[in-house]
C-alpha cells in the first residue's frame, strides 16, 4: 500500500513539474461558488429561502433578550446581559447591543444578489423553458415559484430598509449589489426620501400579487398560500408593512412639526383598510390561543417568523418560575427570565373600571394580564407560583424574578422540562389586532376618535374607536366598549394587547416619550407572604432608568462613521 | 535594549549568585559535553547538530537553535513531552493550563509575533507531524530553530518557529537494551482556597445587606448549625466539594525499552514505551460495570532500520505508532470543576440521609454526582507514521555528491466512544427536628426529585486524518583545503487531508541551502525556499523565502588560541525573512479567501405542523484575490563562550518584524452588505534576548554544573486593520503586545462624600458607598468604555528563567531545576468576582469592602444582585501571574559496575524524581498559579531505575 503511495506521489510530482495549479487547486466538491450556486434550482431556492432568516425572532433579539426588556416592559434577570446596556445608559455607538446594521445591509444586499442572479429577463434558465415540453408541472411550479421569490426579494429590501430606518433614522439607501466603490459613495437619504423608495416599491409587490394568484398551479389563492406554503408573504403581510411604514412616518418622532401628520395617518388607514377589507383575518380567537397556534386557523396571523415553529423549550427554560413538583430541571431554569415590570401590570384596567384592590391586586383585571403576565401564588403546569420573599421562585433567589412578575406570554405551560418536551412558539411579524391598532391610531390623529372615512367597504365602516373595541372584545377578553376614545388609552390599549410583541420599545420612540417612560425608575412588587393565600404587597423601586433624547434614534456603528468621514453622527451621540 | 531589562538581569543574576541556587540550562550541560570532547575523534558524530534537512557541526551551525537531548529529557518524569521541555529550552514558553490526562499545553517560540495562531510549525525526522504523543524514550533530541537562516528551508508556516524533534538511531556495535521505568504517585499541587459554609452564609448575608435585601442565612439558625454533627449534616452542611471530588492520590508511571546495535549492513533501533497517567477523582468505583475515573494508557513502538543496500545506497525505513486510550467521566472536567466552584458550600448534602444524591433547585450539578452517575467517556488515538529515506553516494562520479529522495505516510485515526447519563437529585423538603433525629430512620425525610435518572447512552464520533510527503534532494559536502562547502537543493511536497471533508492541505516547494568554511572558523550560509500553499490564489500562490548568516569562532584565532581565560568563543549574525502561514482554518470556508464561496445558512421554515425546512445559502466572507502569506523579518545575534575552563555564557538578541499579517478588515463598509474579508494588513514587532549563563567543574570524584537562564520577548501590535478605532492612543490595541489586558484604572471605593457630590457619572447604573472608583481618563466626566486604558502585561509571560543544579559526586547524583516566569497579567472575572455568578467564593472575598474596613479593603463591597459597575475588568481585579517552581528534582545512584555485571547489566542506576515540590505564586495564591481553576496542576513523587545491558 505505501508503495503504491510513493507511486502515486511521485507521479504526482511529475505532474506537478507540468502544472503545478492543479495540485493546490480547491476540490471540486468543496468548491460553491456564485457559478455552481446559480446553476443549481436547489441552490437558487436556498439563496431565497434564506432571505426569510431576515425575520428575527424576536424571543432573542438582544442577546438572548426579548427587547422589552431594553424598555418599560420588563427587567431582564440576568444581571450581566448585554441588553442591560440600554437600562444603565451605557450603550454608545461602539456597544449598541443587538444592534441589526450589519446584518439589515446584509439582507438587502442577499435580496439584491438574488434578484440579480435569477434576472428572468436577461437568463432565459430561469424561463424553464426546458421543461415546457416535457414537464408542464414541474414547469408551472417553477414559474410561478419564482415569480413569488422576486417578488419577495423586493419586499424584503423594503422591509430591511425600513427596519434600518426606524433604527437609524437617515440611512444610506442600497437598491443594487454594490462595488466598494459604489459603497463608499453612498449618501444618507432623509425621512422622506427613504419613504417615497420603499413605498413604490411595496405598491408594486402588491400589484403583482394580483398576477401571481392567476398563474396556473399557483398555490397562493385568494390571498393566502395553501398549508404547505404558508409563512411566505401574502398581499396582507405587504400592506401591514406599508400601513406600518405609513404610520412610522406620520409619528411626531419623523415629522417636522413634530405632530402627527395627518396625509400620512389618512394613508396609513387606507392601507390598514385594505386588510381589513380583504376579510381574511379577524380577532375572533382567544389572546391565549393567539399567542401560539401556528396554523392557517388563526385568523389573527398575517405574517409571522417561522424559524419559531421549529419546535425547542428555551424559552420555557428561561422564564419557567421555580416551583412545582415537574418544574425542576436544572440550573437553566429561570436563567434568562423576562420579568415583567409593575408599570405594565398597572396599565391592565379593573373589569369595572373601580380602583385595585391593594389586598387582592391581581383580581378584577383586564382577562388580558393574567394571559400576559404570571403572578404571584397562580398555579401554572401544575404549581403555584411563589413569587413572595423566600418563596420558591421569590425575589432575590439564584434565576428568580427580579421584579416579582414572570413571563406568561408566549410561554406554554404544556411543555414539560423534565423529560424534555418541546413545543412550537409563535413569533408575529404583523397580526390583525396590531393592523387594527394602526388603524386606530391613523384614524385618530386624522380624523378624530369617532369619525368614519367610508375606507372600510367589507362590513360596517370603523371609527378608530371603533376598531380599538374590536380588539377589546375579543372572545375571551371581552372589556367593556369604550365609549370614545383619548390619546392616553389609545396608547394604553397598544401597550396591553402589543405587550412583549417587540412594539412598545419603538411606539415610545416614535411617540416621542421614551424620555419620561424610559427615564423613570423600573417598578417590582415585593410580595411578603402573611399565611397561605394571604399577602401584601408594597411597591418597590428595581433599577433607575436612564434615556437621553439622543437615544430616540440608534447611534450608527462607530465602525460605520469611520467608513464615512463625511457623515455626520445622529443627533446626540458623539461618534 | 532598555535599561530596565539589563537592570533585571543583573538583579536577577546577582540574587542568583547569592542564593548559590541556578537554573539548569540544559542545553548548555549538552553544549558542555560537546565542547569538553572537541578533540574526542570517537565522539565526532555526537558533534553533529540536527538541523532543517541535514545536520552541521557545532562550530559550523549560523543559525539559531537551541537542543535539549534524551539525558535530560529523561530527567522528568513526563507524561506529556511538553512536561519535559519546560525549562531547558532558551526561548520556548510553555503554558499549563490543565492537570488532567491528556492535556496539552500552550507553546510559544519567543512568545507571539503575531496576533492569529502563534504555534510553532512541528518536524518530525524531516517531516511535519505531532509530537506530543511520542514516547519521551523514543526521542533523541528536541531543537527549536528560531532564526530566518534556520527556518527558511520550512518555507510558508516557519515564521512562528519550527519545533524539530529527532529519534533515536542505532549504531554498530553489539546488541544494547536499555530499561527506563518510574513510578510513583501525583499529588494536587495547590488546593482552591474556597470559603466554608460558615463563611460562606456570612459573607453572603453581607452582599444581601450590601443590596438591600433581607438576610438569606439566619444568623441565629442557621450558621451556627453548619458542619454540627446528627440531622444538621443534612439539613446544614459544610461540604468541601474540592475534597470529596479532587485530592486522592492518582497513579503515574513511564516505562521505556530500548534495543538497538547492528551491523555495517544494518543497523536498528527498536523502542517501546509505556506511559500510564492517573486522574484525580475521587469515588469513580461506584459503578459495578466501569470506572469513572480519568486516566490515559499510552503505547508508543518504533523500528528506525539504517540499511545499506548497495555500498553507495542507503536506505532509512522507519516505523513508528503509538495507542493513545483515554477514559474520562461521563462529563467534561470543566463542567465537574465549575460544579464544585459554583454550588455553595451550604446548598445539600452531597448524599442525602436515603443514600440519593443531594441536589437543589438551581443547583442540580452535584459534584460528587457529576463523577459517579453520568457514565463514561472513552477517547482511543491511535496513529502509525511510515518513514522511507534513499540515499545514493554519487561519490564514483562527483565527489562529496548525493542524491536522495524519501517519502512518509502519516495515518490518525481518533475515535470518541462515550456512554454517557443523567442522574436525578434530591432536595430535602422535610427533616426531622434535630432532637428527635434518629439515624437509623432514613425515612423520617421527604424529598423532592431534580432531573431524572437515566440509562446509559452510547455516543461515538469518529475521525482520522491522513498525511503524505515526498522529498527529493542533492546534497554536496567537500573540503578542498581550507575551504569546506556544503549544498543541499531539495525538493518538498507535502499533502494533508481528514475525515471532516474534501479539503486537501498542499504545500510544495524546493529549498536551498550553500554553507561554505574557511579554516574552520569563518563560516557563511545563505538559505532560501521556494514554497507555495493552496490557501493562495494561482499566480499568488509561491513565496520566497532568503536567509543569510555568518559566524566566527573567535577563539581560534591566534590571538585567543592559547589563552587561558577564553577557551571557546563564537560570533554569529543572520537576518532573513520566514513566511507566517496565513489562516489556519480546516475549510473552504476558514482557509480559502481568494474565491467568493456561498457557505450553507439558517434554515427557513414553512407550512403548519409538518413544516419543511428550506437550507439557506448565503455567500461567506468577502473574497480578496490578493491575500498572501505573512512576512517576518528576522534578525538575531549572539556571542557564545567558554571562559576560565569554568564558566561558559551564550546571549542571543532578536528583532523580528512581522508585515502583512493576516487581518480581518473591520473596516469594510456596512452598507455593500458582505461581511468583511481579510487583507494582508498587520503588522507585529517582536524583540528580546535568550541569556544564559553556567558554572562547572566536570573533572574529578566532584562534579557540578550551575546553570541560570532567562528569556524575555516583547511583542507591539504596529498595525493591525481588525482593531477597534478609539479615539485616545490608550485605549487602542496598536501599539501594545499581543493579547494585552485592558481595564479601567481604579480609584479606591466611594464613600457616603464621594456618593453625594457625584462629578464623573459611571455608566454602570447607580453607585452606593463601597462600589468602585474609576478614573475618568477623558475627562468627559463618565466613566464608559472609553476610560478603559492597557493594563498590565499580557497572559504570556515576557520572561521565563530558570535556575538549576547539577551535582554528582562519584556514584551519587542530584539535578534541581526551577522555572518561574515575570510579566504576565491575569483579569480575574466570571466565577472569581465573589459571588457574580452565584457560586461559592475564594478566601479573598474576606478582603471586601465593608462600612468598618472601608479604608483597608481590598476589593468592593459583596454584591448578591447585579453590580455591572464593580465587575468591570479593572485594576481591582487584576493580577499578576508571576510564578517560581521547583520543576524537577532528580536524585540518582549509579549501582557500583560489579553489582551491576553480577546481575548481567552494564549499567544500573537507581533515582527518585519529584516535579513541582515547590511553588511560589506572586498574586494567585488563592490556587494554582497556572492551571487556576480548571483541572489542577500536579506535583509527582517517582521512583525510577535505568538499566542497560
Amino acid at each position: 500500500m505505501l508503495k503504491y503511495k510513493f507511486i502515486q506521489f511521485a507521479f504526482l510530482v511529475v505532474f506537478l513539474s507540468t502544472s503545478c495549479d492543479s495540485f493546490f487547486e480547491v476540490d471540486d466538491r468543496e468548491k460553491i461558488t456564485l457559478e455552481t450556486v446559480s446553476a443549481s434550482d436547489a441552490d437558487v431556492s436556498a439563496m431565497w429561502a434564506y432571505l426569510y432568516y431576515s425575520f428575527d425572532n424576536g424571543f432573542n433579539e438582544i442577546s438572548n433578550a426579548m427587547i422589552a426588556n431594553a424598555c418599560d416592559e420588563a427587567d431582564l434577570n440576568q444581571p450581566f446581559s448585554a441588553v442591560q446596556a440600554y437600562n444603565e445608559g451605557s450603550w454608545n455607538s461602539k456597544n449598541t447591543p443587538g444592534t441589526l446594521y450589519f446584518n439589515l445591509y446584509q439582507e438587502i444586499h442577499n435580496a439584491c444578489q438574488f434578484l440579480s442572479v435569477t434576472d428572468t429577463l436577461n437568463d432565459i434558465r430561469f424561463n424553464y423553458e426546458e421543461y415546457y415540453y416535457v414537464d408542464k408541472p414541474r414547469y408551472n411550479q417553477l414559474k410561478w415559484n419564482m415569480k413569488a421569490y422576486r417578488m419577495d426579494a423586493e419586499f424584503f429590501k423594503a422591509y430591511c430598509t425600513f427596519e434600518l430606518w426606524k433604527r437609524y433614522g437617515n440611512i444610506a439607501l442600497v437598491d443594487n449589489v454594490l462595488s466598494k466603490s459604489e459603497a463608499a459613495s453612498l449618501q444618507r437619504s432623509s425621512t422622506d426620501d427613504v419613504i417615497a423608495y420603499i413605498i413604490p416599491k411595496l405598491d408594486d409587490v402588491i400589484s403583482q400579487f394580483d398576477e401571481l394568484s392567476q398563474m396556473t398551479d399557483v398555490e397562493y389563492v385568494n390571498g393566502k398560500w395553501s398549508d404547505q406554503y404558508l409563512g411566505r408573504i401574502t398581499k396582507g403581510a405587504v400592506l401591514a408593512l406599508k400601513c406600518k411604514v405609513l404610520l412610522y412616518a406620520a409619528s411626531p418622532l419623523n415629522t417636522k412639526s413634530g405632530t402627527y401628520d395627518k396625509e400620512l395617518c389618512a394613508e396609513a388607514a387606507q392601507a390598514a383598510a385594505q386588510i381589513i377589507n380583504m376579510g381574511l383575518y379577524s380577532t375572533n380567537i382567544s389572546y391565549r390561543e393567539m399567542q401560539f397556534n401556528t396554523a392557517s386557523s388563526n385568523p389573527e396571523n398575517i405574517l409571522d417568523a417561522r424559524v419559531g415553529i421549529t419546535a425547542s423549550n428555551y424559552m420555557e427554560q428561561w422564564n419557567y418560575p421555580l416551583g412545582g413538583s415537574d418544574l425542576y430541571v436544572n440550573s437553566s431554569v429561570g436563567s434568562n427570565a423576562t420579568c415583567p415590570s409593575q408599570g405594565l401590570v398597572d396599565s391592565y384596567e379593573t373589569v369595572d373600571g373601580s380602583d385595585v384592590n391593594a389586598a387582592d391586586p391581581y383580581s378584577n383585571r383586564d382577562p388580558r394580564l393574567k394571559m400576559t403576565v404570571l403572578c404571584n401564588n397562580e398555579i401554572f403546569n401544575e404549581g403555584t407560583v411563589e413569587s413572595y420573599i423566600g418563596g420558591l421562585a421569590g425575589i432575590g433567589e439564584k434565576n428568580c424574578t427580579t421584579t416579582g412578575y414572570y413571563l406568561k406570554k408566549f410561554i406554554q405551560d404544556k411543555v414539560k422540562l423534565p423529560s424534555g418536551t418541546t413545543t412550537s412558539h409563535l413569533w408575529y411579524v404583523f397580526r390583525y389586532g396590531e393592523v387594527l391598532l394602526n388603524y386606530a391610531e391613523a384614524m385618530f390623529y386624522a380624523y378624530g376618535p369617532t369619525a368614519m372615512q367610508g375606507y372600510v367597504t367589507n362590513g360596517s365602516d370603523l371609527s378608530a374607536v371603533d376598531a380599538v373595541n374590536l380588539v377589546r372584545n375579543r372572545p375571551g377578553v371581552g372589556m367593556p366598549a369604550l365609549p370614545t376614545l383619548s390619546e392616553a388609552q389609545l396608547r394604553n390599549e397598544r401597550r396591553i394587547e402589543l405587550a412583549f410583541e417587540g412594539q412598545r420599545f419603538w411606539d415610545v420612540r416614535r411617540w416621542k416619550i421614551a424620555e419620561q417612560t424610559e427615564n423613570s425608575p423600573l417598578m417590582g412588587m415585593r410580595i411578603t407572604k402573611i399565611s397561605d393565600n394571604n399577602f401584601s404587597y408594597s411597591i418597590e423601586q428595581i433599577e433607575t432608568r436612564k434615556f437621553d433624547n439622543a437615544m430616540y434614534h440608534l447611534p450608527i456603528p462607530y465602525t460605520e462613521m469611520t467608513n464615512y468621514p463625511d457623515w455626520v453622527q445622529n443627533d446626540g451621540w458623539s461618534n | 535594549m532598555k535599561k530596565k531589562n539589563l537592570y533585571i538581569i543583573s538583579k536577577l543574576y546577582a540574587s542568583f549568585l547569592i542564593l548559590a541556587l541556578f537554573p539548569v540550562n540544559e542545553i548548555f550541560a549538552q553544549k558542555a559535553e560537546v565542547l569538553n570532547s572537541q578533540n574526542d575523534s570517537i565522539l565526532k558524530e555526537s558533534k553533529m547538530i540536527d538541523v532543517a534537512y541535514g545536520k552541521q557541526s557545532y562550530d559550523g551551525v549560523t543559525s539559531s537553535m537551541s537542543t535539549v537531548y534524551s539525558k535530560d529529557l529523561n530527567k522528568v518524569t513526563a507524561v506529556t513531552v511538553d512536561d519535559a521541555l519546560i525549562g531547558r529550552l532558551p526561548g520556548l514558553t510553555l503554558q499549563q493550563s490543565s492537570g488532567e490526562p491528556g492535556a496539552g499545553m500552550g507553546i510559544y517560540i519567543r512568545g507571539r509575533n503575531t496576533y492569529n495562531g502563534s504555534g510553532p510549525l512541528v518536524i518530525v525526522d524531516g517531516f511535519r507531524s505531532d509530537y506530543d504523543q511520542l514516547s519521551i524514550y523514543e526521542i533523541k533530541s528536541i531543537s527549536i530553530l528560531k532564526d530566518a537562516s534556520a527556518v527558511a528551508l520550512y518555507g510558508q508556516e516557519a515564521a512562528n518557529g519550527v519545533l524539530l524533534v529527532t529519534t533515536k538511531r542505532g549504531e554498530i556495535g553489539e546488541t544494547k537494551i536499555e530499561v527506563n521505568a518510574n513510578f510513583g504517585v501525583q499529588q494536587i499541587s495547590k488546593k482552591p482556597d474556597l470559603l466554608n459554609a460558615k463563611d460562606y452564609a456570612t459573607l453572603y448575608n453581607q452582599a444581601r445587606e450590601n443590596d438591600g435585601l433581607y438576610e438569606k442565612y439566619s444568623a441565629t439558625d442557621d450558621i451556627p448549625n453548619y458542619g454540627k454533627g446528627g440531622v444538621y449534616q443534612f439539613t446544614h452542611p459544610d461540604n468541601d466539594y474540592f475534597d470529596e471530588c479532587m485530592s486522592s492520590l492518582a497513579s503515574v508511571a513511564t516505562a521505556g525499552m530500548n534495543i538497538s546495535g547492528g551491523s555495517d549492513a544494518l543497523r536498528y533501533m527498536v523502542t517501546f514505551g509505556y506511559m500510564h497517567n492517573g486522574g484525580m477523582y475521587k469515588n469513580t468505583d461506584e459503578n459495578d460495570a466501569y470506572s469513572t475515573q480519568a486516566f490515559r494508557n499510552k503505547y508508543n513502538l518504533r523500528t528506525n532500520l539504517d540499511v545499506k543496500i548497495l555500498d553507495n545506497l542507503t536506505a532509512q525505513i522507519d516505523i513508528g505508532g503509538y495507542l493513545d486510550n483515554r477514559h474520562y467521566p461521563g462529563i467534561a472536567a470543566g463542567n465537574i470543576l465549575s460544579a464544585i466552584y459554583s454550588t455553595p458550600p451550604q446548598e445539600y448534602p452531597i448524599i442525602n440521609p436515603d443514600g440519593s444524591l443531594g441536589g437543589s433547585a438551581s443547583y442540580t450539578d452535584n459534584p460528587y454526582g457529576l463523577i459517579t452517575s453520568k457514565g463514561y467517556q472513552t477517547l482511543l488515538s491511535r496513529n502509525l507514521d511510515m518513514t522511507l529515506h534513499l540515499k545514493y553516494d554519487m561519490g564514483n562520479i562527483v565527489k562529496g555528491l548525493a542524491l536522495g529522495i524519501a517519502g512518509s505516510s502519516q495515518n490518525y485515526m481518533r475515535l470518541w466512544d462515550n456512554k454517557t447519563k443523567n442522574f436525578a437529585t434530591y432536595s430535602i423538603d422535610y427533616a426531622p427536628d434535630p432532637e428527635d433525629y434518629d439515624p437509623s430512620i432514613p425515612d423520617a425525610f421527604a424529598y423532592t426529585m431534580h432531573n431524572d435518572d437515566t440509562e446509559l447512552n452510547w455516543v461515538t464520533a469518529a475521525y482520522s486524518s491522513r498525511r503524505m510527503n515526498f522529498e527529493a534532494n542533492a546534497s554536496y559536502d567537500r573540503t578542498f583545503g581550507d575551504h569546506s562547502f556544503q549544498g543541499l537543493l531539495m525538493y518538498h511536497l507535502d499533502r494533508y487531508e481528514t475525515s471532516d471533508n474534501y479539503y486537501k492541505f498542499s504545500n510544495a516547494g524546493f529549498g536551498f541551502r550553500g554553507h561554505y568554511g574557511y579554516k574552520s572558523k569563518y563560516f557563511a550560509e545563505f538559505t532560501a525556499g521556494y514554497y507555495g500553499q493552496e490557501q493562495y490564489k494561482s499566480g499568488h500562490r509561491f513565496g520566497f523565502f532568503p536567509a543569510g548568516a555568518v559566524a566566527w569562532i573567535a577563539s581560534k584565532e591566534d590571538f585567543l588560541k592559547d589563552n587561558n581565560s577564553v577557551n571557546y568563543l563564537k560570533l554569529r549574525l543572520s537576518y532573513g525573512i520566514a513566511g507566517g502561514e496565513a489562516f489556519g482554518g480546516t475549510t473552504v470556508h476558514n482557509r480559502i479567501y481568494y474565491n467568493q464561496y456561498y457557505s450553507g445558512a439558517a434554515n427557513s421554515y414553512f407550512g403548519t405542523t409538518n413544516q419543511t425546512a428550506y437550507m439557506g445559502r448565503v455567500e461567506g466572507i468577502m473574497a480578496n484575490p490578493d491575500i498572501s502569506w505573512d512576512k517576518s523579518y528576522k534578525t538575531d545575534l549572539s556571542v557564545e563562550g567558554t571562559f576560565f575552563n569554568h564558566i561558559k555564557m551564550m546571549f542571543d538578541y532578536f528583532y523580528d518584524r512581522r508585515t502583512d499579517i493576516l487581518s480581518y478588515d473591520n473596516k469594510v463598509l456596512g452598507t455593500i452588505g458582505l461581511n468583511g474579508g481579510y487583507n494582508n494588513g498587520g503588522e507585529v514587532k517582536n524583540k528580546g534576548y535568550e541569556a544564559t549563563l553556567s558554572f562547572f567543574d566536570n573533572t574529578g570524584d566532584f562534579q557540578y554544573s550551575i546553570n541560570t537562564g532567562i528569556w524575555y520577548n516583547h511583542s507591539e501590535i504596529v498595525k493591525n486593520p481588525s482593531a477597534t478605532i478609539y479615539q485616545n492612543d490608550y485605549r487602542s490595541s496598536i501599539g501594545k503586545p499581543v493579547g494585552q489586558n485592558f481595564g479601567y484604572v481604579t480609584n479606591g471605593f466611594y464613600d457616603a462624600a464621594s456618593v453625594a457630590n457625584m462629578t464623573v457619572i459611571p455608566s454602570f447604573g447607580d453607585v452606593q458607598e463601597g462600589d468602585t472608583k474609576y478614573e475618568d481618563l477623558n475627562g468627559d466626566n463618565v466613566i464608559n468604555d472609553d476610560d478603559v486604558t492597557s493594563l498590565g502585561y499580557t497572559g504570556i509571560p515576557e520572561y521565563t528563567y530558570t535556575l538549576g543544579l547539577d551535582l554528582k559526586y562519584k556514584k551519587i547524583s542530584l539535578s534541581l531545576m526551577g522555572q518561574g516566569t515575570m510579566h504576565s497579567s491575569y483579569m480575574l472575572g466570571g466565577y472569581y468576582i465573589p459571588f457574580a455568578t452565584q457560586g461559592n467564593a475564594f478566601e479573598y472575598a474576606k478582603d471586601s469592602w465593608t462600612s468598618a474596613t472601608a479604608s483597608t479593603a481590598k476589593y468592593p463591597r459583596l454584591s448578591s444582585v447585579q453590580n455591572s459597575n464593580n465587575n468591570q475588568g479593572s485594576k481591582i481585579w487584576l493580577l499578576s501571574g508571576d510564578y517560581f517552581r521547583l520543576r524537577n528534582v532528580e536524585l540518582g545512584y549509579d549501582l557500583p559496575v560489579e553489582w551491576a555485571s553480577s546481575l548481567h547489566f552494564a549499567n544500573m542506576k537507581v533515582f527518585v524524581h519529584g516535579q513541582n515540590l515547590f511553588t511560589w505564586a506572586k498574586d494567585i495564591d488563592f490556587t494554582d498559579p497556572e492551571t487556576l481553576m480548571n483541572y489542577p496542576a500536579l506535583k509527582s513523587y517517582t521512583l525510577g531505575i535505568n538499566l542497560s545491558f
